[in-house]
């Protein structure tokens, strides 16, 4: 075996160089000036498939997927530069593509282009790692721009924070709610500063339930810009990544229709125990003052006008206790829509005339006067007892609220229209009147206009009516101005409503 | 001299009608902007207010807040009446000591009333040097 130190160097430099050339791991060719390859290694054919007789002799350029970069290195070796991992697609004899890096530079020799020499290394395997790296980056983009479509698309605010309380992401929802056009001003910023002081001990512990693996859960309540009061309640929830705690999702639901649909009933049913009691306080104390003088022994005052005062107020007292029964058991059935009709043939002016006799004395009472505007008979198909109902309902309002400081008209005027197939009822008064933004509420159910809170009964009774008005396929509306009086008008076709018997 | 602020007629009529047996003198008023009007037009104030709490023009929580503001008013005893179960915070809050819950006894009510009169008919003759400093 020939040691090192015995190779001869001019007997061996070529031999071994050719060898060097040929067996070398790495793709070597050089080009004329015009391309052509002079030689190309054994690893270069193997790179792109072809026998050496198919290859060597070729014009590089037929080789190249990329004519421009091919140019653009032959120009730039041309003017002498030296190439570095210069990228380029090469073509293989089985039409598939390798991607290389090519470092290359030119052997002159006196001034003239000799041969380039080039080396091309295969990146192909590391650009498919990148392409499919890239690939699962675009997946992700897409599946992150997804969630983005979710969390925007909830009605419920969403942020995303990390461990240490930042907030990363908010949802669109929650941007509404701020009134803020963008989270520019509050991404980065902690959430627990970003909750209000008082609420803070309360984000903070939800914030640590979800940092220990569990959902943490608050209610809160502030005022909002342009929404006034909210009610929200906020959870905290940990999200995983590969088992890991690595975000904290917190969820802000507004509450706010729940939380004033359960003040309203608080204030109905206050209102309800309220006017249920007072007419029992009263009959309560007149048996009791019975007593006191049947025990006192002074029986025969029992006939005396004082006692059928009593009697009467005690009658009086028992007749709206009934009246807002009635009422509670009508709202139960027109939730429950149960509440069934008779119609039949039925003449409005002679009962709104009953009606207004019923009524005068109570009206006189504060001073009003009913009068009844119709000359003639109004016959159609409705509900008797409901058209009383619905009478005596606008009928008792006009009194309640017939009376104002600022008018000097004291009479409720009720008159009728006869339009062929239609009646026209409008009841008239000349007191408080509903200014436009309570006119809205009045037909709803628990709903009282605000200032006269306490003027009495339960603020069904428009509702009620305006139900019945509607099974019978009529309409009613309110024309009024705060301090003007109101005018309630009702309309109803004379014909029976094709729609059966129940609502 | 009592004063009855309630709406309820009715009502107002009895209390009434059961204080003036106890011989007391009553003074109605039909709400609360009713009772401070004519109390401020009273040359000897009533020596207890029998105060409704749901009232219309003007509540009885309103009628409170304006009469401790008023420095003539503002010492005359209040009995609160009202049917609400949270009566016991609600006078609390009106900063009102006596109530009587509705529907009212009228034994209840008879005692209430002596009550209030006694004690502070003793506390203001108590108080009645520092009331008066000059």
């Amino acid at each position: 075996m020939e040691s090192i130190s015995q190779l001869r160097p001019e007997r061996t430099t070529a031999r071994n160089l050719a060898d060097f050339f040929g067996n070398a791991p790495i793709a070597l060719h050089w080009l004329t000036a015009d391309g052509t390859i002079l030689i190309a290694n054994q690893a270069e054919l193997d790179l792109l498939g072809y026998k050496a007789e198919e290859y060597i002799g070729q014009n590089i350029m037929d080789f190249h997927a990329d004519k421009f970069l091919a140019k653009e290195m032959f120009v730039r070796l041309k003017r002498g530069e030296t190439l570095k991992n210069f990228p380029s697609v090469l073509r293989c004899k089985d039409g598939s593509l390798k991607h290389v890096l090519i470092d290359s530079n030119v052997f002159w020799e006196d001034g003239k282009f000799k041969h380039t020499r080039c080396f091309t290394r295969d990146v192909s395997e590391l650009i498919r790692t990148q392409e499919s790296l890239l690939k699962t980056h675009q997946l992700l983009k897409a599946t992150e721009n997804f969630n983005q479509t979710i969390l925007d698309s909830s009605e419920d605010g969403m942020m995303v924070l990390d461990l240490e309380t930042k907030i990363q992401f908010v949802n669109k929802k929650t941007l509404d709610y701020l009134g803020l056009q963008d989270s520019k001003s509050i991404v980065g910023t902690s959430w627990i500063a970003f909750c209000d002081p008082e609420l803070r001990p309360q984000a903070r512990q939800a914030f640590q339930m979800a940092l220990g693996g569990k959902s943490g859960e608050f209610t809160a309540s502030f005022s909002l810009p342009g929404k006034g009061m909210t009610w929200w309640t906020v959870v905290a929830t940990p999200v995983y990544e590969l088992g890991e705690i690595k975000k904290i999702l917190i969820v802000g639901r507004d509450v706010t229709k729940q939380e004033l649909a359960l003040k309203t009933r608080d204030e109905f049913l206050s209102v309800a125990s309220h006017e249920l009691k007072t007419p029992i306080t009263t009959i309560k104390f007149q048996i009791q003052m019975f007593e006191r003088e049947a025990r006192s022994g002074t029986g025969d005052s029992l006939s005396s006008p004082r006692v059928v005062r009593k009697l009467s107020m005690m009658n009086n007292q028992i007749r709206r206790l009934t009246s807002l029964i009635d009422d509670l058991l009508d709202i139960s059935r027109l939730q429950n829509r149960k509440m069934t009709f008779e119609f039949g043939r039925t003449e409005l002016v002679s009962l709104l005339r009953d009606l207004s006799q019923r009524f005068q004395e109570e009206a006189k009472e504060r001073g009003l006067t009913i009068f009844v505007q119709a000359n003639y008979s109004v016959i159609g198909y409705w509900d008797k007892m409901r058209m009383e109902q619905v009478f005596a309902n606008l009928i008792t309002n006009a009194i309640k609220y017939g009376i104002s400081p600022e008018t000097t008209n004291k009479s409720i005027e009720i008159s009728v229209v006869n339009c062929d197939d239609r009646a026209r009822i409008i009841v008239q008064d000349y007191g408080l009147g509903i200014s436009e933004c309570d006119q809205q509420r009045i037909f709803s159910p628990f709903e009282r206009v605000s200032s006269c809170q306490s003027v009495g009964g339960l603020g069904l009774g428009l509702y009620i009516t305006k139900e019945i008005v509607e099974a019978h396929s009529g309409k009613i509306w309110i024309e009024s101005q705060l301090g003007q009086g109101s005018r309630f008008i009702v309309e109803l076709p004379k014909t029976p409503p094709k729609k059966g018997t129940s609502k | 001299m009592i004063m009855v602020i309630e709406d309820a007629s009715d009502m107002r009529y009895l209390i009434s009608e059961i204080l003036t047996g106890e011989g007391h003198q009553v003074i109605g008023a039909e709400n609360g902007e009713d009772g401070l009007q004519k109390l401020r037009n009273m040359g000897t104030k009533p020596q207890v207010i029998l105060l409704d709490l749901m009232m219309p023009m003007k509540d009885g929580a309103t009628f409170r807040a304006e009469q401790l503001e008023d420095a003539e008013l503002a010492q005359i005893p209040v009995i609160l009446m009202s049917a609400d179960s949270k009566i016991e915070a609600i006078k609390n809050n009106l900063q009102i000591r006596h109530y009587l819950k509705k529907p009212i006894e009228i034994d209840d009510l008879i005692d209430t009333v002596a009550k209030v009169i006694e004690v502070n008919h003793g506390s203001q003759l108590h108080r009645l040097p520092e009331l008066q400093p000059s």
